[in-house]
C-alpha cells in the first residue's frame, strides 16, 4: 500500500529522531530554500467538514514562488512557512496543481531574500538516475529541517509520469521536500510518498516539476480560502459513475473504487422514497469501515482519503425494513485543479 | 432513469437537498438514530456492484494510457512469447469454441480484441483473427450504442492494418459504463476480455501501466459480489485478481502467468444462452 508522507506533529518518534540524528551531515546552504510548512484547512469526513492542521515541506524555486506536494497544499487555507532563520511567510495564492505528479506551486505574501533551487538537466534515460546519491532536505516527522541521505534507487513508469524511487528514511511531513543530486546541489525531484510493499519512498523527477512551472506562469492563481470550499466540491466534482439500485432488507449496493492516496472523492445516494431511513458507509480495503452514518433522503457525501487502495461506498437496507428501495447512487472525484484560473 | 453522467446542474440540484448544505452540523444524516454497527455494512448481500475501472485526474485520458498499451513497438521485445503460445493452445479457447453461451462468447471476444496487436506481425493469425472479428459483431447486439461503434472504429481500422487507440479506450469505457446501464454480464463479462487481452499484451512489454492494474480489482469484485454474477464468475474474479497480482511483481512469473490467463479461459457457461 502507498501512503502519502503528509503528516502532522504526532508524528515525532524515537525512530525518527534516531534517523534524524544518523543522518546529518553537510551542505547546510540548503536548507535556505527550503521552508518547513504548516497547514490548517479542512478535511472532508462524509457527513461533516472539520478543521485540522498538518506538516509538510516546500521549497523556493524563484524569490516568491514555493513548491510543495498538491496533497499538502490540498484543502489548506492558511500555509505558513518558516525558514531556519525563523523568518516566516505566508502561502495565500496557489497557482497550479498536478494531482499525478503529486506537486503544487504557490505563492508567497512577499518576495523573500532567499534563492530558488536550480534543477538537474533531463537525462536521456531517466533510468540513468539509479545509483545517484541524494541529499533529501525536509521536515520529517514535524521536528523541523532536517537532512536524509539515500539513493535513487529505480526509476518507474513511462514519460510523462516517471517515479523516482528512493531509500531515504523520512515520515510524515516530509511531504514537498526536494531530492538533490548530492554531487552537484541541484534538485533531482519532489519527494511525495512511500510504499510499504516496495520498502522504497517515491519522488516526481525535476521536469515534472519545471512542466508545471512552465504552465502557472498562465495562472493568475487562486486564493486557498476560495478555491477549497464546500460549493466547489460539487462544481468541481467529476462523476465516475452511477447506477441504479433496489435493495430489500438485509441487501446492499456499492460503488466499488480504487484511489491514489491523498484524492478527495464524492459519493451521492438519491433513494426514490425519501422516507426510507437507510444505513450508509465507506469501507476500505473491504473490510474496515471507516465512516458510517443512518439517513433519509438525498445524500451527498465528500471524502478526503489519505490511503490509497480499495474503497467500496456501500448503501444497505436495514434488517426489518418493509418492502425494497430504489434509488441511485454513483461517485467522482473532486478536480481542485479545474478552479485555478 | 436516464442514468448517464449526472450533470453539474443535476448534481447541483441534488446538493439543494442534501446534508452538504450545512454539513458541519450533519443536517440529516439521522443524528437521533444510532450508526449503523460494522456488521450491519459488511455482512449484507451485495445486490448491485458499480465498479469503476478509471479513476484520476481524467478518466478518458487513463482509459487511453491503458489502451496505448496495445500499441506493440518494436522498440519493445516480446519477453514472453511462450504465454501467448500457452493461451492459444489453452483449453477451450478460441472464438467459436465449445462454449455457446454468449457471456462466454464475449469474453473471449474482449480478449481477441485486446490481444490483436499480438497478431499484427504474424499476418496469417491476423487475417484468421480479422475474419472472427467481422461476424462477432452480432454479438454485441443489445449492449451499449457506445460499445458498438468503437467496436467498429477499432475493426475498420484494424482492417487498414492499425491499431486505433482512441476506438479501444472507447469501447473499454463504453463496456464499463454498460455495466450500469445493463445488460450488466454482457459488459461485464467484454470488459473483462478486453482486461485479459491487454494483459497479455502489456507482459509481452515487460511494463504494465499502473491504472490498467488497478482496474482488476473493482471488475473482480463485480464478478464476486454482485448478485447477477454466480457460479462461475467467482472463478473468473480469481484470474482477475491472480493474473493482477503478477503483473505487480517486478519480475513476471511466465509459466504462472500463462496458466492463470488460461485459466480465465476455461470458465465454462452457467447456464445457455436463451
Amino acid at each position: 500500500m502507498i501512503h502519502a508522507a503528509r503528516g502532522g506533529p504526532r508524528l515525532v518518534s524515537i525512530v525518527a529522531l534516531s534517523m534524524l540524528i544518523g543522518a546529518c551531515a553537510t551542505k547546510p546552504k540548503w536548507t535556505e530554500s527550503t521552508l518547513e510548512l504548516k497547514v490548517e484547512g479542512i478535511e472532508l469526513q462524509g457527513d461533516k467538514v472539520s478543521r485540522a492542521g498538518w506538516a509538510g515541506t516546500g521549497f523556493w524555486v524563484d524569490e516568491d514562488t514555493l513548491v510543495t506536494n498538491a496533497h499538502v497544499a490540498t484543502r489548506g487555507h492558511r500555509i505558513v512557512g518558516v525558514h531556519d532563520d525563523k523568518q516566516k511567510y505566508h502561502f495565500d495564492t496557489i497557482v497550479a496543481i498536478d494531482r499525478v505528479a503529486d506537486i503544487a506551486v504557490l505563492k508567497a505574501d512577499r518576495k523573500g531574500d532567499k534563492g530558488g533551487v536550480e534543477f538537474i538537466d533531463k537525462p536521456k534515460n531517466a533510468k540513468d538516475l539509479r545509483g545517484r546519491a541524494l541529499m533529501l532536505v525536509g521536515n520529517s516527522g514535524g521536528i523541523g529541517l532536517g537532512f536524509y541521505e539515500g539513493r535513487v534507487t529505480n526509476v518507474i513508469g513511462e514519460a510523462p509520469d516517471e517515479i523516482l524511487l528512493h531509500d531515504t528514511r523520512v515520515v510524515g511531513g516530509s511531504s514537498g521536500s526536494a531530492i538533490y543530486d548530492k554531487e552537484a546541489g541541484k534538485v533531482m525531484g519532489i519527494h511525495f510518498a512511500g510504499s510499504s510493499d516496495l520498502d522504497a519512498k517515491f519522488a516526481s523527477p525535476a521536469w515534472r516539476i519545471q512542466k508545471l512551472l512552465a504552465e502557472s506562469k498562465k495562472n493568475k492563481g487562486v486564493p486557498l480560502d476560495q478555491l477549497f470550499t464546500l460549493p466547489n466540491v460539487i462544481e468541481l466534482a467529476s462523476i465516475w459513475g452511477q447506477r441504479e439500485f433496489c435493495i430489500a432488507a438485509g441487501q446492499k449496493a456499492m460503488v466499488n473504487f480504487e484511489v491514489r492516496p491523498s484524492t478527495d472523492v464524492i459519493a451521492f445516494i438519491k433513494p426514490r422514497d425519501p422516507n426510507a431511513v437507510l444505513d450508509t458507509g465507506l469501507v476500505y480495503g473491504g473490510q474496515q469501515v471507516t465512516w458510517s452514518a443512518k439517513f433519509k433522503g438525498n445524500l451527498v457525501l465528500p471524502f478526503s482519503l489519505r490511503g490509497g487502495g480499495r474503497y467500496d461506498l456501500v448503501v444497505v437496507a436495514p434488517e426489518g425494513m418493509p418492502g425494497t428501495v430504489c434509488g441511485v447512487l454513483g461517485a467522482g472525484e473532486i478536480q481542485w485543479e479545474k478552479g485555478i484560473k | 432513469m436516464n442514468t448517464k453522467t449526472l450533470s453539474l446542474m443535476s448534481l447541483l440540484g441534488l446538493l439543494a437537498a442534501s446534508p452538504l448544505v450545512n454539513p458541519v452540523q450533519s443536517a440529516r444524516a439521522e443524528d437521533a438514530l444510532p450508526k449503523p454497527a460494522d456488521a450491519d455494512l459488511l455482512n449484507k448481500k451485495t445486490v448491485s456492484v458499480l465498479p469503476v475501472l478509471a479513476t484520476g485526474p481524467s478518466r478518458k485520458t487513463t482509459f487511453l494510457e491503458v489502451a496505448s498499451t496495445a500499441l506493440v513497438g518494436d522498440k519493445k521485445a516480446p519477453l514472453m512469447p511462450g504465454a501467448v503460445t500457452s493461451v492459444e493452445a489453452g483449453t477451450g479457447f478460441g472464438f467459436a469454441g465449445a462454449s455457446t453461451d454468449k457471456d462466454i462468447a464475449l469474453l473471449q471476444l474482449g480478449f481477441l480484441v485486446g490481444s490483436l496487436p499480438l497478431n499484427a506481425d504474424d499476418p496469417k493469425a491476423f487475417s484468421a483473427a480479422m475474419d472472427m472479428l467481422g461476424p462477432a459483431r452480432a454479438l454485441l447486439a443489445g449492449l451499449a450504442p457506445g460499445v458498438v461503434s468503437a467496436y467498429d472504429r477499432y475493426v475498420a481500422s484494424a482492417r487498414g492494418g492499425s491499431i486505433d487507440v482512441p476506438a479501444l479506450a472507447a469501447l473499454f469505457e463504453a463496456a464499463e459504463g454498460g455495466i450500469a446501464t445493463g445488460p450488466q454480464r454482457g459488459h461485464g463479462y467484454l470488459t473483462g476480455g478486453l482486461w485479459f487481452g491487454l494483459a497479455i499484451v502489456g507482459a509481452t512489454q515487460g511494463q504494465v501501466n499502473p491504472a490498467f492494474v488497478s482496474m482488476a480489482s473493482p471488475l473482480a469484485v463485480l464478478f464476486e459480489e454482485d448478485a447477477e454474477f454466480e457460479g462461475s464468475d467467482r472463478k473468473l474474479a480469481a484470474s482477475l485478481r491472480q493474473v493482477a497480482g503478477l503483473l505487480k511483481a517486478e519480475t513476471l512469473d511466465v509459466q504462472a502467468f500463462s496458466t492463470a490467463v488460461s485459466g480465465a479461459f476455461k470458465v465454462s457457461a452457467d447456464a445457455p444462452a436463451p
